[in-house]
């Protein structure tokens, strides 16, 4: 695993199809990009499971209903709530696949990441290296999931795979293959297809 | 069998023996055309069959409805159209052969030591699996099916349209049964006609007497589209061939006839006449008037009938009353018992072709029988009706000649049966009728000797070759007798129908039929061949000369050069 890749958080709570991290606002504030639809990794018992982050929340606790109710917002009571405060910001994640003995596998891995693991961000070789690998296979899950913004997460998944490519040049070669993957997926739902291509035309556009 | 090296444009997606085949096509729709050759194998089977329509689909109709590169990046409309838009082929299943497990396994050994015998295609019974993959047939698949050209008896009619791998007859089947050609008019139905004779005549397979109306097939003509001189099969074959000029006088432009047929009165029998009957317009009672003149005058009744007057009336001696003369046709009537007016009307009508200039008392040469004797030394006879070519000459001439022929090779035929060892075998003989419908159609082909030929000679060694460019004209139970049908573009649905009828999976044919090209494409299909394939007819040129007969033949430049070849200055 690269050393540099940056921590999101340390799991809360996981099971074998998703996780939850929690993190602090200022660690957030530091990572300084968008997290939705990244490409993360956790280690867990000799396996690298890859997930793709699905929602952000920041959760209310009695200060925060009783200091919206009151209208006491100063500056240090927002900056004490920030970063001082005990409830977490909460990080969910989807599993997409793992790695085992230097192989991915586009599939659910055999046991879940434990508690205070560290959730990292991938790094450009590690996370195209993923998606080139299994093919995209993993759009299913992502496509499948009711819970969270699929179209939403597919198409910050793209913009993200985009901004690992060299500044100036369009459209990276892994490109065709999830745009096949997608159509492979939702070839028979002409309506959820014709909606996301639309939206990955527009993204398209925006990296020329 | 060997594996055919093309690669595969698509697999089996489904279908049935009577639904056609549906395959998926994974190459550009334009690399393949309607009426494309093509090989399954699957399991022990090779499968071969003929695409007989291609169809665009789509996914959902919706994303054919609208066209995605309007809506969508290049890149993404162009993956979306390849996952949603395919075309797919019905495939016509029509012959499969045994091909054994894979060469060069050990099961191979042990099935080819079961069958060393090379096998044999066989009309379709099963049907290869769900994602076989279908390839363009190759030359050595067509020719397994087809045969190999072989200069004599597997002829070259022409080559497929994608690929150009030679398509053959095998010109002994063909004689088999009655055969036919069509096209309209401008097909180049006379010129494929000319090249299967020419075939025929080079494989000495059977003796071949044409009816040639238009003097198009004996002597060196010019072709009406390009001006060149086209060669004549006598000018291929010289005195394999003999040109027969119906009278006297009657020629083959320059060339003069090697000999004429002249026919006596005494060969027109009242069965000739009765097939003559609508074109006569003969009443009810003619049959029974023949009857009684065939008895009063054997073997002369017709002259003997002509001499009669109608009419003619003179003074009874005693009562003075004016009564039929001695040589009228009443007083014959009277006397045999006939109804005199049906008598009178006979001879009337009769009268118009009592004059025609090739029927005479007697003839300068037996024509007729020489017609017959060259038939049965395996030379060929084209006869030209010269400016004798009304229906009625036709239809005379052509039924008497062929009657004369059908009992010849009966009675040939009977004695063979008799005696194989001191009888030779009757030589097969192909009938060659142009305008074929004048003869054939509903009304008149009961009244004629051909319908019986088509039906029943085939025993007899004596089959029909018609050529016609209106088959829905013709009567049905004649097409339905026609082994092998070579078809050109058609125009008119009743024509192509008839073309096809009695034929299996003609609805999957006729469309192919239909978009064949004005010239030069043709389909071949029926019982002469293994199964139905549309072609690029051979050309009808030099080339086809020089190929079928080697380097002793070059075409003259001109019709004139030719004749002054030969010794005919224009």
């Amino acid at each position: 695993m690269p050393q540099e890749a940056p921590i999101v958080g340390h799991l809360l709570r996981a099971s074998a199809a998703g996780f939850t991290v929690g993190t602090r606002a200022e660690a957030l504030e530091a990572l300084n990009q968008p997290l939705l639809g990244c490409l993360c990794q956790v280690e867990a018992q000799g396996q690298t499971i890859y997930g793709l982050i699905a929602d952000i929340r920041v959760l209310d606790d009695g200060l925060v209903q009783q200091l919206v109710a009151e209208g006491r917002m100063g500056s240090e009571t927002l900056a004490d709530n920030r970063y001082n405060r005990n409830q977490p910001v909460e990080i969910s994640v989807i599993t997409l696949g793992f790695a085992q003995d230097g192989r991915m596998r586009p599939r659910l891995p055999g046991t879940p990441p434990l508690a205070l693991q560290a959730l990292r961000l991938c790094t450009p070789e590690e996370g195209l290296r993923f998606c080139e690998e299994n093919k995209f296979a993993y759009l299913r899950r992502i496509l499948n999931q009711t819970e969270y913004p699929a179209q939403e997460m597919i198409l910050a998944h793209a913009d993200q795979l985009q901004s690992w490519q060299p500044a100036g040049n369009k459209a990276g070669s892994w490109y065709p293959s999830l745009a096949e993957a997608l159509i492979r997926v939702l070839r028979n739902d002409y309506e959820r297809l014709s909606l996301l291509l639309d939206a990955l035309s527009a993204l398209e556009e925006s990296w020329k | 069998m060997e594996m055919n090296a093309n690669p595969a444009i698509g697999f089996v997606s489904g279908g049935g023996l009577e639904a056609n085949l549906q395959v998926r096509l994974q190459v550009p729709v334009g690399e393949v055309q309607e009426g494309a050759f093509v090989v399954t194998d699957s399991e022990q089977w090779r499968f071969y069959g003929l695409v007989t329509d291609i169809q665009l689909q789509a996914l959902d109709e919706r994303y054919a409805g609208e066209v995605s590169a309007g809506r969508y990046t290049p890149a993404l409309a162009k993956l979306l159209d390849k996952a949603t838009l395919f075309p797919t082929l019905a495939v016509m299943p029509a012959l499969m052969m045994e091909r054994g497990p894979e060469p060069g396994s050990p099961e191979y050994a042990a099935w080819r030591e079961m069958n060393p015998d090379k096998t044999n295609p066989m009309p379709v019974k099963t049907l290869p699996q769900h994602h076989s993959l279908v390839r363009l047939a190759d030359a050595a698949d067509i020719s397994t099916i087809f045969g190999e050209e072989d200069g004599k008896n597997v002829f070259r009619v022409g080559e497929t349209r994608e690929q150009g791998h030679a398509i053959c007859l095998r010109l002994d089947k063909f004689v088999q049964r009655s055969a036919g050609i069509f096209g309209t008019t401008g097909s180049g139905k006379s010129f494929l006609a000319r090249m299967i004779l020419a075939g025929l005549i080079h494989a000495g397979q059977a003796s071949t007497l044409i009816f040639d109306m238009h003097n198009e097939y004996g002597p060196d003509t010019t072709s009406s589209d390009t001006g060149k001189g086209v060669r004549g099969l006598k000018s291929g074959f010289d005195s394999k061939v003999r040109l027969v000029g119906l009278g006297a006088g009657t020629s083959f432009g320059a060339r003069q006839p090697d000999f004429t047929l002249q026919i006596a009165h005494a060969d027109i029998t009242p069965e000739d006449v009765l097939q003559l009957s609508q074109a006569l317009n003969l009443t009810d009672n003619a049959p029974v008037v023949l009857s009684y003149l065939e008895r009063d005058f054997p073997g002369d009744w017709f002259t003997k009938f002509m001499a009669m007057k109608v009419g003619a009336l003179v003074p009874d001696e005693e009562t003075g009353k004016r009564v039929p003369a001695d040589d009228s046709v009443a007083k014959w009537a009277q006397s045999a018992g006939v109804h005199e007016k049906s008598a009178e009307s006979l001879r009337t009508k009769l009268g118009r072709i009592e004059n025609r200039g090739y029927l005479v008392d007697k003839p300068a040469s037996s024509g007729l029988d020489d017609i017959i004797n060259n038939l049965e030394a395996g030379r060929h006879v084209v006869l030209s009706f010269g400016r004798f070519d009304s229906e009625l000459d036709y239809l005379l001439v052509t039924n008497l000649i062929t009657r004369k022929i059908r009992d010849r090779w009966e009675w040939r035929t009977n004695e063979f049966h008799k005696d194989r060892l001191k009888n030779p075998e009757p030589r097969p003989l192909v009938v060659v009728v142009e305008e074929a419908h004048k003869l054939l159609n509903r009304e008149m082909a009961s009244q004629t000797i051909f319908s019986t030929i088509a039906r029943e000679m085939r025993k007899y060694y004596v089959t029909l070759l018609i050529i016609d460019q209106r088959p829905s004209q013709i009567y049905d139970e004649v097409m339905s007798q026609l082994g092998t049908r070579i078809s050109g573009a058609l125009g008119d649905e009743d024509d192509i129908n008839a073309v096809l009828s009695g034929l299996p999976g003609r609805g999957s044919l006729r469309g192919m039929l239909a978009k064949l090209q004005p010239k030069e494409e043709v389909l071949m299909l029926g019982w002469g061949v293994p199964m139905p394939i549309p072609l690029r007819s051979r050309r009808y040129d030099d080339k086809f000369w020089q190929d079928l007969l080697g380097s002793r033949t070059e075409a003259p430049a001109s019709i004139a050069d030719h004749n002054s070849l030969l010794g005919y200055d224009e």
